[in-house]
């Protein structure tokens, strides 16, 4: 029976003569190539649906004259396919000829040259001279849109940028201008380019027409190429550093290596110049009267261990605190944790994620306790519905956005986006649910008491529970209380609807749902959502290893892989800056964080560190914190050393050293055993891999890391209960105000690190097409809300923040949400203290107020 | 172990003639004597007689006098300065690839009108063995082998080391070699 049920599906086809069996609806040219067949292509590429642009592909069918396409032709029962005769070989290089009839032979200037398919395929079907020439051919000038050029001349029109464009990152941006020989690929707007410079359609460009606006000094061949992985988001994906002499040139990605199918975003394409940056800390520094002074490392490392042990003698083992790094290697921040445990004997650590919002972070198993619904990218394949709750798709995370659009190529995918704007995930879905943030929690509510209302009229959902009566009611009465406006309720009604004739369910919860005051029940809500629906929840994180300083334990009572850690001199709920405030403590020690730029609170953590005595930053660059500390170490970035990160989903990945130490720097967990030496604790590690083999030995989850690729099974830790939970809300802070200020994530943002990316820095917090007009910084508000205030599109707007001032303008969008006031990223909403529009002040709230 | 034994043929099985060995003493001194007798007759006349135009022997008295340097002659590589006064290489790297030793390194630029050139252009001297692939790989005509041969060895290899202004000679002064390079039959056949 199921072998039949197999056939049904197959087909038989005849390929070079060879019979083979295809499934069906395969196109030709995957049926030949699995089948051993070679078929050169040109505007063919795996992720993308067929083109047929170059006619390279063409095959010859028995029974048809004509050739036939084999990319976007299906094969069908016996048919019989010649991939390749003398015919076939004349009309390919005729097609070739075609093409470069009008390209111009500048190989050795091209960027591409090397890695160019067009000279690849010239080459494979020798084609070694020119048959026709056209006339009147003038060489047209180099179009410069920033990050991204386009050379006219060199283009063959293959449209694989214009396909990638809208199939992957769903923009659209480019579009064909005119028709044969003066065919060219111009922008939408057809002025300059205004999209999220992903540089996708540079990666695909068979040849040089589309390049970095980044120069960079060397050719294909001279690169050495480094498959690790990217730093920046949570995702995980693997990128190439292209490496010359020692020097990063480039980043480039590869297809068929990582889980994001040779995706990347502007972050990870772009952002690699402050690696090798002249500005990072080359040696430690110690503050001096005036400064700061380079020590050497001995001087250094001695100077600090003794100051820490004196302290720990002094005032016992609670006087020294940590913050441990989101963006260190797992490696870093277990020999961290190890170092306040072991040699200081302090739990008092905790990293700034967990600071923020400690429920998603170390607790996320003790209080959402179904995160066995926690979902990795593998379930992509089978989703139907993509839920975003708080999350800006497009912006935190963007490759999970083009990992949903591709399964959605794949087979039909629906898109729902809650958010406090419109317009975040692209294309945009057809259900968007703009909430006002202060009602983030009734939005939630009432989607659940939504749904639970309809399981009760029309039964469970498909694979779903049916929720307790109790627990039923409690949530409708809650959900009474929060009242909606009509069209969001509409829309949490189609919402339902949707998720009841849809099956498999993601649900992605981003950053704003997990920075909100009541971010907790906003979060249980939707854990509530998905058990009902039987669906999946994927936790958006913010920073290359959040998810793994977690899991190294980085946090209070909490030893890595989520073991309670029963000591007697712990305070259960010890808060690092209350700590700090209380005066008890007297040293704190940063990995690589810069907290004074990422903590919403920033002025109070800076009060608090006045009243530590010993300061110590371990950090790549003189950041933000910097000037406030007493001692800092130069440390590597991801890049300079061996080590394993965790993605979102869980999955631990090697990144590996791709170039030298930078200076004097060194691996943060070769400081922290240095210092342990220091001390008097040998932790006997020589490299980064003897501390992954202590990972995989001593943290139960991690038991493979040292093994490469591992995705964690984070399923003990789960107690599976298959009642809804409830929780109550904290009250938020009943503030006065017009406006709330709300940030908007960027794509050119990279914390600390974008003010050391010269390419991406410019970018960050402007209209993107205005960027090469050196336009002005914006700030975007509902055009509804500008006439309340008096003000217009383009008026001056001020911005006083704690450390000083900041003018933009303003952009009146209706995609805006009334009463929200929108700042780039790196307008930090939390350290806005008033805001001017045209000379008057309007009153207004931010984020560090909210949360008390 | 023992190998095989294998029997050599040295092939010095002399003719009888050969075996008499004086006839071949005679014929050694007789081409030692048709080299020497007209070269001794023409410097006497040269030099004794002060009639220098008659002189007819090979060698020359270098370094006061120079030879005549055939146009397929290989001397030390040299970038072409263009009319423009600008440098013809386009920093393609396609000499870097090519060059056997590795003694080219090019770091690349770009000029504010677009255009490339090298910012840096090495050649190590002490390390070209003078194939002239540099020259050949050249898609732009930029790497030529000059007809420098002299003053090419130090006593210091550092001082062997050219940079891009010791390198760079104007095109006029490579003419020769440059027309040389076009006409060249190898540079045909492959296309």
């Amino acid at each position: 029976m199921s072998e039949q049920a197999v056939a049904k599906d197959m087909i038989s086809i005849v390929i070079d003569g060879k019979a083979a069996q295809v499934e069906k609806g395969t196109m030709i040219l995957a049926a030949a190539r699995s089948n051993g067949a070679y078929i050169p292509t040109l505007c063919y590429l795996e992720k993308l649906k067929p083109i047929g642009s170059c006619r390279l592909c063409s095959v010859e069918i028995e029974g048809i004259a004509a050739m036939v396409m084999s990319c976007k032709t299906p094969v069908a029962e016996g048919m019989k396919i010649t991939t390749d005769n003398e015919r076939i070989k004349k009309y390919r290089q005729d097609m070739m000829r075609m093409i470069l009839v009008n390209h111009p032979l500048d190989c050795p200037v091209c960027e591409r040259s090397g890695e160019c398919k067009l000279q690849n395929r010239t080459f494979d079907l020798e084609v070694t001279g020119h048959t026709w020439s056209t006339a009147g051919f003038a060489k047209q000038p180099v179009v410069d849109w920033g990050l991204i050029q386009y050379d006219q001349n060199l283009c063959i029109m293959c449209e694989r940028c214009i396909k990638v464009c809208r199939e992957v990152q769903g923009f659209a941006a480019y579009k064909i201008d005119g028709t044969g020989y003066d065919s060219k690929i111009n922008t939408v707007t057809e002025e300059k380019l205004d999209c999220d410079f992903c540089g996708q359609c540079i990666s695909v460009c068979p040849v040089g027409a589309l390049s970095s606006g980044m120069y960079f000094s060397g050719r294909s061949w001279e690169m050495t190429r480094t498959a690790t992985v990217c730093p920046h988001c949570a995702v995980g994906c693997t990128y190439v550093m292209n490496t010359k002499n020692g020097k990063i040139v480039r980043v480039t990605s590869d297809d068929f290596i990582g889980i994001n199918n040779g995706n990347l975003c502007s972050r990870g394409r772009f952002g690699y110049e402050f690696i090798q940056n002249e500005s990072r800390l080359a040696t430690p520094l110690v503050k001096t009267g005036h400064g700061f002074k380079a020590v050497t490392w001995e001087t250094a490392i001695a100077d600090a261990a003794e100051k820490l042990a004196g302290y720990k003698d002094k005032y016992g083992k609670d006087s020294c605190v940590g913050i441990g790094s989101e963006r260190g290697a797992n490696e870093d921040n277990y020999v961290f944790q190890k170092f306040f445990r072991d040699v200081l004997g302090s739990g008092n650590i905790d990293n700034i994620a967990n600071m923020i919002n400690p429920d998603v972070c170390s607790k996320r198993f003790e209080t959402f306790d179904d995160f066995s619904l926690s979902s990795s990218y593998d379930e992509f394949d089978d989703m139907e519905l993509a839920v975003f709750i708080g999350a800006d798709g497009s912006n935190e995370n963007p490759v999970v956005s083009n990992l949903i659009r591709k399964a959605g190529m794949d087979h039909d995918v629906e898109v729902a986006v809650a958010y406090s704007r419109e317009g975040v995930f692209l294309p945009e879905p057809r259900l968007q649910l703009p909430y006002d943030y202060l009602e983030m929690y009734g939005f939630t509510v009432n989607l659940l008491a939504s749904a639970i209302a309809d399981v009760k009229n029309s039964g469970a959902f498909p694979g779903g529970i049916t929720p307790d009566a109790e627990c039923a009611a409690t949530v409708t009465k809650a959900a009474k209380k929060e009242k909606l406006d009509d069209a969001l309720a509409g829309k949490i009604a189609t919402l339902v609807q949707l998720i009841r004739s849809r099956g498999k369910t993601v649900f992605l919860i981003g950053q704003e749902a997990q920075k909100h005051p009541q971010s907790s029940a906003i979060i249980q809500n939707t854990v509530n959502l998905a058990k009902l629906a039987g669906g999946k929840v994927m936790l958006l994180r913010e920073y290359g290893n959040t998810q793994g300083v977690n899991d190294m334990g980085v946090a209070p009572n909490m030893l890595p892989g989520y073991i309670a850690e029963e000591r007697d001199n712990l305070k259960a709920e010890a808060d690092i800056i209350e700590l700090m405030e209380s005066g008890k403590v007297k040293a704190l020690v940063i990995l690589e964080e810069d907290v004074l730029r990422r903590y919403y609170d920033a002025e109070r953590f800076r009060k608090a560190m006045e009243k530590v005595e010993f300061k110590l930053l371990v950090s790549q660059f003189y950041n933000k914190t910097s000037p406030f500390v007493d001692m800092m170490l130069p440390a590597t970035t991801l890049a300079e050393t061996d080590g394993t990160v965790t993605s979102l989903e869980g999955r631990c990945q090697k990144s590996v050293k791709v170039v030298d130490n930078v200076g004097q720097s060194r691996a943060g967990w070769k400081i922290f055993a240095d210092l342990a030496s220091a001390m008097g604790s040998d932790f006997g590690y020589e490299q980064s891999g003897d501390v992954t083999s202590e990972i995989a030995a001593e943290v139960p989850l991690y038991g493979e890391v040292d093994k490469g690729n591992v995705l964690i099974d984070y399923s003990r830790l789960v107690k599976n209960s298959p009642a809804l939970k409830w929780a109550e809300p904290p009250a938020i802070k009943d503030v006065k105000s017009d406006f709330i200020v709300l940030q908007d994530y960027s794509l050119f943002g990279l914390g600390t690190y974008t003010d050391f990316c010269p390419s991406l820095r410019p970018l960050l917090g402007k209209p993107k097409a205005d960027l090469h007009l050196q336009g002005k910084p914006f700030v975007e508000l509902h055009p509804e809300d500008a006439g309340t205030i008096g003000a217009a599109d383009g008026s001056l707007i001020k911005l006083k923040f704690a450390e000083g001032e900041w003018t933009g303008q303003l952009r009146l969008k209706s995609r805006v949400k009334k009463g929200t006031i929108r700042v780039p990223e790196e307008m930090d909403n939390s350290r806005i203290e008033s805001i001017t529009v045209n000379g008057s002040a309007v009153s207004c709230v931010n984020l560090a107020v909210l949360r008390g | 172990m023992p190998g095989k034994t294998v029997k050599v043929d040295r092939n010095i099985t002399l003719t009888f003639w050969e075996k008499l060995y004086i006839p071949e003493i005679i014929r050694g001194l007789y081409i030692t004597t048709k080299h020497f007798l007209p070269n001794f007759v023409s410097v006497v006349r040269a030099y004794i007689l002060n009639k220098p135009e008659e002189r007819k022997i090979m060698t020359i008295y270098y370094p006061e006098e120079k030879p005549n340097i055939p146009e397929a002659y290989r001397g030390r590589p040299v970038l072409v300065r263009g009319e423009d006064g600008k440098e013809k290489c386009v920093a393609c790297g396609l000499c870097e690839v090519a060059c056997p030793p590795h003694c080219i390194s090019i770091v690349g630029a770009i000029r504010k009108d677009g255009t490339r050139y090298p910012e840096t252009y090495v050649l190590d001297g002490s390390r070209c063995i003078f194939c002239g692939l540099c020259e050949e790989a050249c898609p732009e005509e930029a790497i030529v082998m000059s007809h420098n041969y002299e003053n090419l060895t130090e006593l210091d290899r550092g001082l062997m080391i050219y940079d891009k202004d010791a390198l760079l000679v104007p095109e006029a002064k490579l003419k020769e070699r440059l027309e040389f390079i076009r006409k060249r039959a190898y540079s045909k056949c492959n296309y």
